[in-house]
């Protein structure tokens, strides 16, 4: 989704990456490269003590093998774009695919045994793709799954691209800068909302309130059971069928939701057992607020959330859901309220 | 091609290789040999079924511990330990490989054949090793690319990978795809063998040879070894003449004019003194005189003088027993691989009874050494005293009187001991027959029924007959056992000695002057070769010539060339290599097309199978490049092929001009269509640049799209346009 | 330099229509041009809009311009059926039943905020729409040719509204927003103080013309990997799982009929993917239906929109 451009949080992993030249490669030995090498520095020494020349002949034939391995899992790394696709909206509590897709740029040469690990800022690298075989000028498509379980910026640093082609005996990987970013927002739970102020019930969930007032909306053919006295009868007359005045509603107000996000509590430091009591509770509240938001949402009602802390945002069903759980996702409690004038986050 | 099938088929063939590689040395008994084999047959023949069944996990786990004890009680009832360890590491691998279930045990396949080649350096490596080696260079890339893959497979997608679609993958389904390799694949491995030889060959040539000789792991015997007996029994038939095993291979070291297809020349092995009657000689005494060095040569009979003397370089395979064979006329005997280091010191030289020469050391590889021979005019004499006099003229006890009759009566009327000879000989050789089978044979007097009854046998019979009949009348002889040959192997120039050549003959003594009275008498004299055996039987075995001698003396010739310059590869022959590349970077430097050394008359030859071979390879490469272009050309439906092929270059054209603008700097992101990125680039740059790709970019869709093709002179228009772009002329242009 | 085949150019008739409606809606070029598409193809139009950025003058100076019938229809909740295709009437003077036709009997058909009207009178107007004829009181009529209906809809409206569902949308060939005008058209509108521009739009083609030319626009062949373009567009909407109605069959037809009608509008008589790539958005958004993402979650109304383009960024295009 939105990627924008984030620094990586880790100054020394730029550093490492060494700026504007080519990305250095991370070499390691597997086990059975262990064995190899362990084989072939045995060959090696016999062959230097006995002077057996045919053991010569095999120690050059173990060590064209490991040029060859070198080269060919450097030709296997090069080439290749690694892409992200993160999902339009994650939850707390919901798994989501996480797209990985790799591009062989070469036009010839397939690359084989790529293993991409998507490194996430503040996250233990865990999440990996593998892919058989990319076709020359070809893109493939893997997707990992993760259930968020924390909400907020969850922040995609890069991809470690390795591959233990060809022969299993050394692992090369280098590193891609590919940032990305995945707004996590709180789970939701149902939610029994309280009746809609004064209303008649509408026709169905989608239809905007009618109300009481004065304003005429506008006119309806009669069903059994309407209020008799909203029937418009100079109309019915003329049309030759009953038909209902309908009004507006009140300039319908806006549901307010509240929620406290200032403590002093937050600024002690860590550990702290109140402090840890305080942040668990606020979870809890911000869980419920968000339950309602999208339930009231859901049900066509406007609404207005307020932190304590001094800021606002407005909830549309126009726009849906997604502005109110962002802000949601992102809101960190302070240690004081905010003193200049309300603000509305982006 | 399918990627499990595959897989299986070069990882069964990296094992066969391997077990070949141990068994073709010959080192391993006989009876481990064959079973060796049949279990790698029917490992190889064992299905997928078989392997996954529950037979096969039980084999697995039970055959190993068994056959361990099997070897450890060999092992205490005496056999060699470097011999069992390698026969278990065989039948490990063909258990292994009967009973594979997944990528680890495949793996631990290669991993076995690749220690198998390494025991094959030790038990000892003819050509046989050098083509497993070959054959396996060539294949293990391949085999360890797809056993790496399919271990990934099996290792990442069992861990619950999911695919896009979140659905787990099949793994089955991928061993069975064809789409993951293709037939390039096996092609780019297997030429991958070339850098790997060509690497090989720099690292063997070049890797200095040192030879710290600090663990010595030798078989105590070599799968080639001869056999040869030191004692004659004419009970034997002589099979021996069928055996075309190459015992020796000489050569003269100055070659003047073609070679003669065939040479004679008996090679003196060793020589036996007495006739225990029944067809049994021996040797009687048993002294043995260590040799000297001078400089590198050692004297024989005099120190060399290369003014008068010729050289004859002679190579001898590993022989049992331990004898030095001599042309006539030997002197003096230089070692070719004369270096102190390594494991290529030359064994010390003894003479042994009856003028045999021997070497004290295990025969365990090829002996090269040169010898030089007097010229014809030179005497050679020698000393005898009383007493060896009467060795040689001892006669078994119950010695026929005929015999002594008619040799009298044979060498009636001559005078001197070589006039004597002569005749006998000549008698030997009109009257008598040579034939393999010989009732003699069956005789308990071979030699009376031979000269009297069946008037035939083989050499062995002439010559003891000769013997009998010169001592009956007082010439002191002895019965001499060598090879007389050879044949002449074209690709290397030398003359091949074959078991069947193998040869008796007859040495006399001829006094010259006697000093001495009595016991203490002392002649001087010397001993003199007779040949008795007709000519049929007196040279060596003729080829048959045609295609198979073709191919063996090829065969022969590499093997030689293999044992020469890779098993025994040493520190001289690389300063002799270096050197060579020294004077031919000189040679190249000053241009000076100065004639290399003397060629041998097999240049011309060598320099025909070079023009042969490449001739072949270019006219398989263009049948390759032409049946590619069919394919191609059939795959094409006759009806579309237009339709599609104008399109395709239409998209190619675009290409190419994609190409050019991207090395100007204007790069079409992926999902941007071509037009609209020139139009982009009109908006952005508004050059004449951009205009031309405008106008170039709609024209592609026109041809792509608005099935109007380019004619081709629009196409080399195009071409033109898009390279005027890349070189960045379209400033200057009009 | 041999020059290559002169580059496409629109029909001058084609340009004189463009330069017509632009005279009266200013400033919206890439509206107007849809316009055109839905109209060359044969499709209707669905302009979805805040009031007052435009929407009728836009459908008034398409109607000028064709010279044929204009009719606008103002669709409220008491708007029946018969207000819009015609009702039989008896005439108390000869005792006989006369068919009285409806708005509908025009060639440029305004159906302003339709989703006010109740769903019945909405069926019957597409209902007519996808046939092309109309039947009252066992007659059936056919509507005359060519027959263009421009709808409009109020997206920020909720109170009193009847939304066409996706089934309905679906007869719509383009959605388009027209949008607030740049502030320099705004100050030119400002100072120029005409309040109504179609009154200068002269007309350009008449109705028989404009038949032949959707004719014409029939005729364009699309070339294989462009259709195959089209279709893989078409199976990526009803794969995603972000989608959960995709495209229709009849959403893939009009994808290549505008497509056709867009590529005839700048000259050319083949499709480019150009072609398909911006219409993409306008075809298919209001076919589709977004695949609720929980249960209550109500997703922002351009979350199709973004989700239709990020889907066709995605396929790979044919070169």
């Amino acid at each position: 989704m939105a990627a924008s451009a984030l620094a990586p949080p880790d100054a020394g992993l730029r550093r490492k990456l060494g700026g504007k030249f080519r990305p250095p490669r991370r070499l390691k030995v597997t086990r059975e490269g262990r064995y190899f090498l362990g084989i072939t520095f045995g060959v090696g020494l016999a062959a230097i003590n006995t002077g057996n020349n045919l053991l010569y002949l095999l120690l050059g034939v173990l060590l064209a093998l490991i040029l060859v391995s070198g080269i060919m899992s450097e030709i296997a790394l090069r080439g290749l774009t690694v892409r992200r696709r993160l999902p339009t909206r994650a939850q707390v509590g919901r798994p989501h695919l996480v797209e990985i897709e790799v591009h062989n740029k070469k036009t010839r040469l397939p690359s084989y045994a790529i293993e991409v690990e998507d490194i996430r800022a503040a996250q233990p690298a865990d999440k990996r793709c593998f892919f058989l075989k990319v076709s020359p000028q070809s893109t493939q498509v893997a997707a990992y799954r993760r259930t968020p379980q924390r909400r907020g910026r969850e922040a995609h640093v890069a991809f470690r691209v390795a591959t233990r082609f060809p022969f299993g005996l050394f692992e090369k990987s280098r590193q891609i800068e590919v940032p990305g970013e995945l707004i996590i927002y709180p789970a939701v739970h149902t939610v029994r909302l309280p009746p809609p102020r004064a209303r008649n019930i509408g026709v169905g969930a989608r239809i905007a309130i009618r109300g009481g007032s004065d304003d005429l909306l506008g006119l309806r053919p009669y069903r059994p059971g309407d209020d008799t006295r909203q029937v418009h009868w100079r109309k019915s007359a003329a049309m030759g069928e009953l038909v209902l005045r309908e009004h507006a509603a009140e300039g319908a107000p806006d549901i307010e939701i509240e929620l406290d996000d200032v403590s002093a509590l937050v600024a002690r430091p860590e550990p702290d057992d109140e402090r840890k009591r305080w942040l668990d509770q606020f979870e809890i509240r911000l869980r419920e607020a968000a339950s309602r938001a999208v339930a009231h949402l859901g049900r066509g009602d406007t609404i207005v959330l307020r932190t304590t802390s001094a800021t606002r945002i407005q909830g549309n069903p126009r726009l849906g859901s997604d502005p109110i759980l962002r802000f949601l996702a992102l809101l960190e409690p302070s240690a004081t309220p905010v003193e200049n004038k309300p603000k509305e986050p982006t | 091609m399918k990627f499990g099938l595959t897989h299986r088929v070069l990882t069964s063939a990296l094992a066969a290789l391997g077990v070949l590689a141990i068994v073709l040395s010959g080192a391993l008994p006989r009876a481990s040999t064959i079973l060796l084999l049949l279990g790698l047959a029917f490992a190889l023949a064992a299905t997928e079924k078989f392997q996954q069944s529950a037979t096969a996990r039980y084999a697995a786990a039970i055959i190993p511990s068994v056959l361990l004890g099997v070897e450890f009680l060999r092992l205490i009832g005496g056999a060699n330990l470097l011999d069992l360890a390698v026969e278990f590491a065989a039948a490990l691998q063909i258990v292994r490989l009967a009973t594979r279930r997944g990528a680890m045990h495949d793996q631990q396949v290669i991993l076995l054949a690749l220690l198998h080649l390494v025991a094959g350096t030790v038990l000892g490596g003819g050509i046989a090793y050098g083509l497993c080696l070959v054959g396996f260079l060539i294949l293990a890339p391949g085999a360890l690319v797809l056993s790496h893959l399919r271990r990934e497979v099996e290792g990442n997608y069992r861990q619950g990978a999911r695919d896009r679609t979140g659905l787990p993958v099949d793994v089955p389904r991928i061993l069975r795809s064809r789409r993951v390799i293709g037939p390039g694949f096996l092609a780019l491995t297997c030429l991958l063998s070339l850098p790997i030889i060509v690497f090989t060959a720099m690292l063997f040539i070049l890797f200095p040879r040192v030879g710290l000789q600090m663990l010595l792991l030798q078989s105590n015997k070599s799968g080639r070894l001869i056999g040869f007996s030191d004692r004659i029994d004419l009970q034997q038939v002589g099979k021996l003449r069928e055996d075309p095993t190459v015992v020796l291979r000489f050569r003269p070291a100055r070659v003047d004019g073609p070679l003669e297809p065939k040479k004679i020349l008996r090679l003196r092995g060793s020589a036996l003194d007495e006739y225990q009657g029944g067809g049994q000689w021996s040797r009687s005494t048993n002294e043995r005189i260590p040799l000297q060095r001078f400089g590198g040569d050692i004297a024989l009979v005099r120190p060399a003088d290369p003014a008068k003397d010729t050289l004859l370089k002679i190579e001898l395979e590993p022989f049992d027993p331990t004898v030095i064979f001599l042309p006539p006329r030997a002197v003096a005997l230089r070692w070719t691989n004369a270096n102190e280091l390594g494991a290529h010191r030359p064994p010390p030289l003894v003479r042994g009874p009856e003028a045999t020469y021997r070497y004290e050391a295990m025969p365990d590889r090829v002996l090269r050494y040169e010898v030089w021979i007097a010229p014809p005019s030179e005497p050679f004499e020698d000393t005898m005293t009383e007493a060896s006099r009467e060795r040689y003229l001892q006669l078994p006890k119950a010695f026929p009187q005929r015999i002594r009759d008619l040799a009298l009566a044979w060498t009636a009327g001559a005078t001197t001991d070589d006039e004597k000879a002569r005749r006998i000989v000549k008698r030997l050789e009109s009257e008598y027959h040579y034939s393999l089978e010989t009732e003699s044979g069956k005789s308990p007097n071979p030699i009376d029924h031979f000269l009297f009854e069946s008037k035939e046998g083989h050499c062995e019979f002439f010559s003891t007959a000769m013997v009998l009949m010169l001592r009956s009348v007082g010439i002191p002889s002895r019965n001499v056992t060598g090879y007389v040959g050879g044949t002449l192997n074209r690709f290397s120039g030398f003359y091949a000695v074959r078991q069947g050549d193998a040869h008796s003959w007859v040495e006399a003594w001829t006094d010259r002057s006697v000093a001495g009275e009595g016991a203490s008498k002392l002649h001087r004299g010397s001993w003199i070769t007779f040949d008795p055996t007709p000519a049929a039987g007196a040279q060596p075995l003729a080829d048959r010539g045609g295609f198979f001698t073709l191919l063996r003396e090829a065969f022969e010739a590499i093997s030689q060339n293999w044992d020469n310059y890779v098993v025994n590869y040493d520190l001289q022959k690389q300063i002799t290599v270096f050197e060579k590349l020294r004077r031919a970077i000189d040679r190249a430097k000053k241009s000076n097309p100065a004639p290399g050394p003397t060629s041998t008359g097999i240049s011309p030859r060598k320099k025909k199978l070079a023009a042969g071979t490449a001739a072949g390879v270019v006219v398989l490469a263009a049948g390759y490049y032409l049946w590619r272009k069919r394919r191609t050309a059939e795959a094409l439906d006759a009806g579309t092929a237009g339709k599609v092929k104008q399109q395709r270059i239409a998209t190619e054209l675009w290409l190419s001009l994609e190409e050019a603008l991207q090395a100007r700097g204007a790069t079409r992101p992926r999902n941007v269509p071509p037009v609209r990125f020139t139009e982009q680039l009109v908006a952005a740059r508004r050059d004449a640049l951009a205009e031309e790709a405008y106008v170039l970019a709609c024209r592609y869709a026109l041809a792509r799209f608005g099935g109007v093709p380019f004619t081709p002179e629009e196409q080399r228009d195009f071409a033109r346009r898009v390279s005027v772009i890349r070189r960045g002329e379209d400033k200057v242009a009009a | 330099m041999q020059a290559l085949r002169p580059l496409p150019a629109p029909l001058p008739v084609l340009v004189r229509l463009r330069e017509n409606i632009e005279s009266a809606l200013e400033g919206k070029p890439e509206v107007i041009e849809l316009a055109l598409v839905a109209l060359l193809a044969g499709g209707h139009l669905l302009i979805e809009d805040v009031p007052g950025v435009g929407k009728t003058t836009l459908a008034r100076a398409l109607a000028k311009t064709l010279g044929g019938d204009m009719n606008r229809v103002q669709f409220t909740s008491d708007l029946l059926p018969a207000d819009i295709v015609g009702v039989s009437v008896l005439d108390p003077a000869r005792q006989q039943f006369t068919l009285r036709q409806g708005p509908i009997f025009t060639n440029v058909l305004l159906a302003d905020e339709i989703n006010r009207a109740s769903p019945r009178t909405q069926s019957a107007l597409l209902e007519a729409m996808n046939e092309g004829q109309v039947s009252i009181d066992g007659k059936t009529m056919h509507l005359p040719e060519p027959f263009f209906v421009i709808a409009t809809q109020n997206p920020h409206d909720f109170a009193g509204t009847f939304p066409l569902p996706e089934s309905q949308l679906d007869r719509f060939m383009l959605r388009i927003r027209i949008g607030y005008p740049t502030g320099q058209t705004e100050a030119r509108l400002l100072s120029r103080a005409v309040l109504d521009t179609v009154q200068d739009v002269e007309p350009t083609l008449d109705p028989a013309q404009l038949v032949a030319l959707q004719r014409q626009v029939k005729r364009i062949e699309i070339e294989q990997s462009i259709l195959d373009y089209i279709i893989a567009i078409g199976q990526a909407t009803r794969s995603t799982p972000s989608i959960a109605l995709g495209l229709s069959t009849r959403g893939v037809v009009a994808l290549g009929m505008a497509a056709r009608a867009r590529a005839f509008l700048r000259g050319r008589n083949y499709v480019l993917v150009e072609d398909v790539l911006d219409l993409a958005v306008a075809v298919i958004a209001h076919r589709i239906r977004i695949a609720a993402y929980a249960e209550g979650f109500t997703v922002g109304r351009d979350e199709a929109e973004v989700t239709i383009r990020e889907l066709v960024a995605r396929i790979p295009l044919p070169l």
